[in-house]
């Protein structure tokens, strides 16, 4: 039924019933979840590495739509470090923002649910909350204290009937105390000092004459004015992690350039973690210490910025290098990747790059698990199983297994046993089919 | 600014010319003389009634007709109503007015208290069965006539339960606190009936423009932000939503004035629509002249005071021109 529904092209009236019916069943049960009392205990948790900041586990976001169910976010899992700045790259529609987006709540319900999966956050006084069971009043203060948000849109992200500077103050009213001259207690900030706060906070993103922006609305300042401002905002409450959502790609050449300038001062000064979501390799590499590469849902690839820049294994990445334009490769033809991204609806079970990729691979039985090349470097593709498998029979490369091993446990990720990869790749067939 | 005011003012004039010959024009097309209607039972002889004709100005054909009233108009003479027989302006702005204007403010005050905070929530929980049934009930009611809304309230609430009385403005012979609270006894069903009716439009605009608002960015911004879903909605999302609701308000004024005109004629209250109702049965021409103007005046400025009104709402649009 599934192919005949491919070969089509359309849906018939009783299979949009069908679908309708299903989705309603599946958000009805999702959202009486979210709404659900909970105990602290449900949605606090444990981190499996102290070091870690964020651990997304088997993060699954769907959106329920009309035609059926898309996985936007499938099967999602990576760390951010204390201190660190993750790039996560991919083409549109890859599911980068929508992991930030299920981070910090803000999937648009009722058809975005967050329907599997445990997203750990190392708050500031020690309690490790699970993000994804969360109640929402208790995310609220989380939000824009402890992680705060750069939208890409700077144009559109500002509310336009708002001055800029109730704004900014809105969020330290929201979040901070100040002491009371008077009795020397705690209290929520009071205007004065949120003001000064905020005209500081203005200034340091380069704001000329602040004060006088301070009394501006949103339209009456450039692009890049409103993305420093949208900074500010995010850096107000002095968070533990920024997430930047494609910061610059809605600004042009020259202000992408003083953005990112602005972004680098930053991290090098702010002591947080950064999560950089771009499809712009090249911001990665002056920016990221660790990358994600992420295609249609997954994680496909991922390690330290070198590794991925010198030593890219999977051929999605390869392609990802080979189209970026160079200056040297002056008046050729830019590189493209062959094919389409599948269907979002009815994804294959195979790899979802099948067909697109330069190795021609067609091996279709499952979807390959991602498997550690290095100590931080891993990739989910058949080849480098193989390649693994391979070495792992001979002698010599027999310490880099036993490392892989190690690191295996240490990181977090499922210890893998010596079975084949093809054994691990049927395992993982016949628990999709359940 | 100023000038821009001055010429939306002399737009308006050419608007209500125009009204008044459309009104005018409608007013002699009209079957109902008010001759024919007062003498049928007399006998009058035919030099008479002509003279009587030229008595009353409707001895011309239409466009002299409208040109002599115009004539009068910009001298500040409206006429003399054939039926109640006073100037025009003295019928209009009477005590009837007052009893209209304050029937008319207290319903569009509970207007807009139902109907926004209605729209918001059913647009904030979209297709949920709350939404559903206040758009299904609001749009239940905004269908009916309102002389049949009207009606079955009358039948439901005064006639079978015996609550409220059917008609009138006070209990004769009442004095003091007691005709106060008379008063607001009676008025209870009319001006229930004008809310029930009207909801419905500005309800669905509600819905509509917080729908559209909800979508945008800078909603996402201020989650993001950690305001409560309440700040969100009441601060960011309906600031927003004033801007094209500015359009509504325009002619939500005039529409009640004209609204009322039927009711009040049902609910026998002494009000400028009875007044209106019975002026345009028995055919008299100047004061419905007088009253239409007067709406039509009401109109322009509601409009013009609109226009003026999205600067301060919304600070992207400055009035230059």
């Amino acid at each position: 039924m599934e192919t005949n529904k491919i070969k089509r092209g359309y849906l018939t009236r009783q299979e949009e019933k069908e679908i309708a019916k299903e989705n309603k069943q599946q958000i009805k049960r999702l959202e009486k979840e979210k709404k659900r009392k909970k105990t602290l205990d449900e949605y606090t948790s444990v981190m499996r590495d102290e070091n870690n900041l964020v651990e997304f586990d088997n993060l699954n976001t769907n959106f329920f739509t009309e035609r059926g169910v898309v996985k936007a976010v499938n099967g999602v899992n990576f760390s951010v470090k204390k201190g660190a700045t993750v790039g996560i790259v991919g083409e549109s529609g890859c599911g980068k923002s929508v992991t930030a987006m299920s981070l910090m709540r803000l999937i648009q319900g009722p058809m975005g649910q967050i329907t599997d999966g445990a997203i750990r956050y190392n708050s500031r006084d020690g309690t490790v909350y699970d993000m994804a069971k969360m109640p929402i009043k208790e995310v609220y203060k989380i939000r824009g204290k402890e992680i705060s948000m750069i939208f890409q849109e700077p144009m559109t992200s500002l509310n336009p009937v708002v001055r800029i500077g109730n704004q900014l103050d809105e969020v330290s009213k929201i979040h901070l105390k100040s002491i009371c001259p008077k009795t020397g207690n705690e209290i929520p900030m009071t205007k004065e000092d949120a003001k000064a706060r905020s005209i500081d906070m203005l200034a340091k993103v380069g704001i000329p004459a602040p004060e006088h922006v301070y009394k501006r609305f949103p339209h009456e300042l450039s692009g890049g004015m409103r993305q420093r401002v949208m900074i500010s905002m995010a850096l107000l409450c002095d968070p533990s992690l920024i997430i930047a959502d494609e910061p610059t790609t809605a600004l042009d050449v020259t202000v992408q350039a003083q953005i990112l300038e602005l972004l680098k001062v930053i991290r090098e000064q702010f002591n947080g973690s950064i999560m950089l979501i771009t499809h712009d390799l090249g911001v990665i590499a002056e920016m990221a210490d660790y990358v994600i590469i992420m295609y249609a849902g997954r994680i496909i690839e991922e390690g330290t910025v070198d590794e991925l820049f010198y030593n890219p294994q999977h051929p999605y990445t390869v392609a990802l290098h080979k189209s970026k334009p160079t200056i040297s490769s002056e008046g050729n033809r830019l590189f493209n990747i062959p094919g389409n991204v599948p269907n979002p609806i009815n994804m294959p079970t195979h790899c979802f790059f099948r067909g697109r990729c330069s190795h021609k691979c067609e091996r279709g039985e499952a979807y390959p698990e991602l498997v550690q090349i290095s100590e931080t470097h891993k990739v989910a593709c058949f080849r480098a199983q193989d390649e693994i498998e391979r070495k792992k029979n001979e002698p010599v490369i027999d310490i880099v297994a036993n490392n892989t091993e190690t690191t295996a446990t240490v990181d977090g990720e499922k210890p893998k046993k010596k079975a084949p990869a093809k054994k691990t790749a049927t395992k993982k067939a016949t628990k999709t089919s359940e | 600014m100023l000038k821009y005011i001055i010429k939306r003012t002399l737009w308006g004039i050419l608007i209500l010319l125009g009204v008044g010959i459309i009104t005018y024009g409608a007013l002699r097309l009209m079957p109902t003389d008010f001759l024919y209607l007062r003498y049928r039972n007399n006998e009058i002889t035919y030099e008479t009634m002509r003279e009587l004709e030229a008595q009353l100005g409707l001895n011309f054909r239409v466009f002299r007709g409208f040109f002599v009233w115009l004539g009068h108009a910009f001298q500040g003479n409206f006429g003399y109503s054939f039926t109640i027989e006073q100037p025009v302006m003295q019928a209009i702005f009477s005590p009837r007015m007052g009893v209209t204007v304050m029937i008319v403010f207290i319903a569009m005050i509970f207007q807009l208290a139902i109907a926004i905070p209605l729209g918001i929530t059913s647009a904030v929980n979209q297709y949920s069965k709350r939404d559903y049934t206040i758009t299904f009930f609001v749009m239940m009611l905004f269908s009916f006539p309102s002389f049949f809304l009207a009606a079955l309230i009358v039948r439901v609430l005064s006639v079978w339960l015996g609550w409220f009385p059917t008609q009138g403005m006070y209990t004769p012979g009442t004095q003091g606190f007691v005709l106060f609270l008379s008063r607001i006894h009676h008025l209870i069903i009319p001006i229930a009936t004008i809310v029930l009716i009207s909801i419905g439009g500005m309800l669905r605009f509600t819905r509509m423009n917080t729908l559209e608002v909800l979508s945008a960015d800078y909603i996402r911004t201020a989650r993001a932000k950690g305001c409560s879903e309440r700040t969100v909605i009441y601060k960011h999302a309906f600031r927003n939503t004033l801007v094209p609701f500015v359009t509504l308000m325009a002619t939500l004024l005039p529409g009640l004035f004209a609204g009322s005109i039927i009711l009040e004629q049902f609910f026998a209250i002494e009000g400028l629509g009875q007044m209106i109702f019975q002026a345009t049965m028995r055919g008299d021409i100047p004061l419905i002249m007088g009253y239409n103007m007067f709406l039509a005046v009401l109109t322009v400025i509601s409009v013009l005071l609109a226009d003026l009104m999205y600067g301060v709402v919304d600070p992207r649009i400055r009035i230059t021109k």
